[in-house]
């Protein structure tokens, strides 16, 4: 059986998750990749991204890391294991809950 | 406006801002280069969705920051070094009474009393003082050695 979350995720920290399940990235980056994912739906300040960037560097979720040489004291953010694992978590609950929703709606439907 | 930017961040705690505050600068730049192409409503929501976002955030990480002090002083105040501390200035006190009584009872009668009472009051004022100081000198010390964060420290030992 998937394990599932306990509490669920912010829409923001969730999109900024999967933002960076699918490669590390600068701030720049996911503010604009959290705006595309979200049809613009979520557009981020400044503050409230990092403000996100640092509550998931204290939970160890994300991890932050110099991007490359030639950028010196450019850093750039990834998912962690733990944070990979909280992803599948909210991921599955969310599955859970379309599921039973799905199930539902049908059932009211037929 | 990156200049206004960069000076709202001080509303942010030092660590912070130690820590972001470059790349909160950064990503201020090019979000604003990128709004250049939007009208004038375009532009007042980033900057108005900007200054609500990191006042909001702000005012989180200062919260923050002042629970976690309180916490840690809490923690530190009742631990072991407090009452070292504690004990400390409780025999200082004894002891300045103790120099209060001893002079009262040992007073020679010729010796004028008001001068012989100054004495004894600045010697009793001093030892005090001398117990509150070392006192704190221990809390301050320990503080500083950062000693109290052992008790925090994960060994795994509850991990079975």
């Amino acid at each position: 059986m998937n394990e599932v979350s306990a509490s669920p995720l912010s829409e923001p920290v969730l999109l900024i998750l999967l933002s960076l399940a699918e490669q590390p990235r600068h701030g720049y980056s996911i503010l604009k990749d959290v705006e595309e994912t979200s049809l613009h739906r979520v557009v981020l300040s400044t503050g409230t991204l990092y403000g996100a960037l640092h509550r998931l560097l204290e939970d160890h979720w994300i991890e932050r890391f110099e991007e490359n040489e030639s950028s010196r004291g450019r850093h750039a953010y990834r998912l962690t294991r733990e944070g990979r694992k909280k992803l599948r978590m909210e991921i599955a609950r969310m599955k859970h809950l379309t599921q039973l929703a799905r199930l539902r709606v049908a059932s009211k439907e037929a | 406006m990156t200049r206004l930017y960069r000076w709202l961040l001080f509303l942010y705690p030092s660590d912070y801002r130690a820590i972001f505050g470059r790349e909160m600068t950064e990503v201020f730049d090019k979000a604003h280069a990128a709004t250049s192409k939007r009208g004038i409503l375009g532009r007042a929501a980033f900057y108005l969705r900007e200054l609500t976002g990191l006042i909001q955030t702000a005012s989180y990480a200062q919260i923050r920051i002042h629970c976690e002090w309180a916490d840690r002083m809490k923690r530190f105040v009742s631990g072991r070094a407090a009452v070292t501390a504690l004990i400390f200035m409780f025999v200082a006190i004894v002891t300045a009474i103790e120099i209060l009584k001893s002079f009262a009872f040992h007073r020679h009668p010729t010796q004028p009393m008001l001068w012989h009472e100054f004495l004894l009051a600045v010697l009793a004022g001093l030892t005090v003082i001398c117990g509150g100081v070392i006192g704190w000198a221990i809390l301050f010390l320990l503080g500083r050695s950062g000693v109290h964060r052992i008790a925090n420290i994960d060994t795994g030992s509850r991990q079975k």
